[in-house]
């Protein structure tokens, strides 16, 4: 789906961060209120938002939580200058926002196989909410299952753990991995991936997911040789805009715009992408391997 | 590839007189690709430079108002040499015309930055010498600066030379006539018009770089009008850019006195808006039985004699 033009949402809005909470030792969860216009904006899981650190850079971050009054939140990994600047902000110190940006996640009927890696659990954490708003409330989309794969490199870097056991439901199941075993399923969470579709036998199943790019990429080969099990994969690249002028974001052949015409992306269009898992833009618009 | 949209500029032969500006959806082969399946009639990649740039930091482009935008994106750009074999692969994939937009430290680097771009296979050369927040700004506003650097790209290739111009000065007449004795091909007019966004809770401007470059809406009526006072001042074809989202735009660039347009801004609207352009065009063309668009190149100046120039007093 393509998101309605507002170009209301283009500007940054100043907004005082009314809570943060601290998920583990790289990740902060920021809670804020984002009314920039009179009506309310509707924020759809998977979306984005540009988020201004006055006086310093403006970063793409997923929208973590879509609460009620206009109450949203991103979850920030502390992994660079101003990410790193982020984790210093205090309560009432204000961000820009501007957005939201992208397509979004839609909940499908049969199981559901949610996986995040590292920091990209932030992005689908909404997703896993409207499942499980489906699936206690099954009137137009019917949720058997929900499977939600969250791992991580370390124990101390998992994150979300708490918040997964609260949505999910008798029934779900959440598999938690570490790459060094130190919790859960020792390995990476595309083997757990492919231990769950192996034993499985559900029959429509749809898998979200974000996470490393490398990750998203074994994901996809993984659902393609299993029948082709439909996937959305939450896809990122160096953004300017985010609303489809700067053309930094394009992906190769097709042209198509991540933070416009993605950041989710399913199988017809990832077969064809040939950047998916290999070439990506820095700033500049230079390309470069990953 | 003769229709009632098809224009010529210096020998180079467009399908229709829509081409896209520089530094929009410019970065990757991809977009132009996009945009030439999209029914585009040329394309203009972002402005290259000698060596990876990173611009200004974000926030660098911000929409102020119903479409019209503010960005200081400060000529980011991969550099030329990882630039070529994005315009071997940009004329591989289009059979469209493809201008190289370039610029540099001095007139030297200009025509060698040029000339790489020939090369690799650019159809033409487009100057900025016109980027409000980026250093080259002060060459545009100099009429001597401004010939120097076009004969200097011009003795370095042997492709068309266009100059983009800046409408941010008390007179364009003698830029425009600086770069067509310069040897210039043909005009662009107009940059992003210098503008400023300030947050209204704080008072702190927007953009990181503060000042930046506007353009969209709120600029065409200052493009049509640059166009309008170069047309009877040079010999050479005008390329009318600024503001453009509607059919009727591109005939105000036309009847002020442009051969072909440059659209920019317009594309967040989406690369659609190419073809309700071009239905446009030709349901008004059909409607006015004219062959070709090109017979209202200049009509405004049928008009420059009724124009009132005193004002009225009262007795
Ligand atoms: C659609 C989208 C959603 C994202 N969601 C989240 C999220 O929910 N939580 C989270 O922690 N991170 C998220 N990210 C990644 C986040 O944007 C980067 O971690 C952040 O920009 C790093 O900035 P920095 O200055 O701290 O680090 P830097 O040292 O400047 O950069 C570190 C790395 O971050 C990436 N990066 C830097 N600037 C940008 C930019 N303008 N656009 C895209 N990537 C950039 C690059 O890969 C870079 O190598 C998302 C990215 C995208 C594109
Ligand atoms: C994001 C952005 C980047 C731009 N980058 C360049 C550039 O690199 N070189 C250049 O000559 N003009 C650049 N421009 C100016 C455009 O080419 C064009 O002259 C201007 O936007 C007016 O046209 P428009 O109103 O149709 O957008 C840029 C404009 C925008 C909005
Ligand atoms: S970030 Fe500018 S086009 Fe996507």
């Amino acid at each position: 789906m393509k998101p309605p033009y507002d170009y209301r949402l283009n500007k940054p809005f100043l907004t005082p961060i009314i809570d943060i909470i601290k998920e583990n030792n790289r990740i902060k969860t920021f809670i804020f209120e984002y009314n920039p216009i009179s009506e309310p904006v509707k924020i759809n899981p998977g979306q984005f938002v540009m988020v201004w650190v006055p006086g310093s850079d403006e970063i793409p971050m997923s929208v973590s939580h879509i609460g009620k009054n206009s109450k949203i939140s991103i979850s920030v990994a502390d992994v660079g200058e101003t990410t790193h600047l982020m984790h210093q902000l205090k309560i009432g110190d204000k961000i820009g926002i501007r957005g939201p940006y992208g397509n979004w996640f839609t909940s499908q009927n049969g199981t559901a196989i949610v996986i995040g890696g590292g920091i990209g659990m932030a992005s689908v954490l909404s997703i896993i909410q409207d499942l499980s708003n489906h699936k206690n409330d099954p009137i137009d989309i019917k949720i058997d299952k929900i499977i939600c794969i969250n791992g991580a490199k370390t124990k101390s870097e998992l994150c979300f753990n708490k918040e997964l056991q609260k949505i999910l439901k008798e029934n779900d199941s959440l598999e938690i991995c570490t790459d060094d075993g130190s919790r859960g399923f020792k390995g990476f969470t595309t083997e757990k991936l492919k231990e769950i579709l192996n034993k499985g036998k559900s029959n429509s199943i749809t898998v979200y997911a974000c996470g490393p790019e490398k990750m998203l990429k074994t994901v996809f080969q993984i659902c393609e040789d299993h029948n082709k099990i439909p996937v959305q994969l939450n896809l990122e690249r160096m953004m300017r805009c985010g609303f489809g002028i700067c053309g930094l974001c394009a992906l190769d052949p097709t042209g198509l715009l991540v933070c416009r015409d993605g950041p989710i992306f399913t199988n017809e269009i990832l077969r064809e992408i040939t950047d998916f898992g290999k070439i990506h833009r820095d700033f500049s618009g230079k390309t470069y391997l990953i | 590839m003769l229709n009632e949209l098809s224009c010529e500029i210096s020998g180079i032969e467009f399908e229709n007189p829509l081409i896209l500006a520089s530094g929009i959806l410019g970065v990757a082969p991809s977009s132009i690709v996009r945009l030439s399946n999209a029914g585009i009639g040329g394309t203009t990649t972002k402005s290259i430079g000698p060596r990876t740039r990173f611009g200004f930091s974000n926030p660098s482009i911000i929409e102020i108002d119903d479409g019209s935008f503010l960005n200081s994106v400060g000529l980011a750009n991969p550099g030329i040499e990882a630039f070529i074999p994005e315009i071997k692969e940009i004329k591989k994939k289009t059979n469209i015309p493809l201008i190289v937009s370039v610029f540099g430290d001095d007139p030297h680097i200009y025509a060698e930055v040029a000339k790489k771009s020939e090369l690799a296979g650019a159809d033409a050369i487009e100057i900025n010498v016109s980027c409000p927040h980026a250093e080259v700004a002060s060459i545009g506003l100099s009429a001597e600066l401004t010939k120097k650097f076009t004969e200097q790209v011009k003795k370095a290739v042997n492709i068309p030379v266009f100059v983009k111009l800046t409408p941010n000065l008390a007179n364009i007449i003698p830029i425009a006539k600086a770069a067509e004795n310069g040897g210039a091909d043909a005009i662009v007019a107009i940059n992003t018009v210098r503008g400023l966004s300030l947050d209204i809770e704080t008072g702190r401007p927007i953009l990181s770089h503060g000042i930046g470059g506007l353009s969209g809406k709120a600029i065409r009526p200052i493009g049509v009008r640059c166009v309008y006072e170069i047309y009877p001042h040079v010999k050479i074809p005008i390329i009318g850019c600024g503001g453009i989202s509607k059919w009727q735009d591109v005939l105000e660039y036309i009847y002020a006195g442009a051969t072909a347009v440059q659209l920019g801004s317009i594309f967040s609207r989406g690369e659609e808006k190419i073809n309700e352009i071009l239905d446009g065009l030709h349901i008004f063309l059909k409607k006015h039985n004219i062959s070709n668009l090109q017979e209202l190149r200049g009509k405004s100046h049928d008009f420059d004699d009724e124009l009132e120039v005193k004002p009225k007093f009262q007795n």
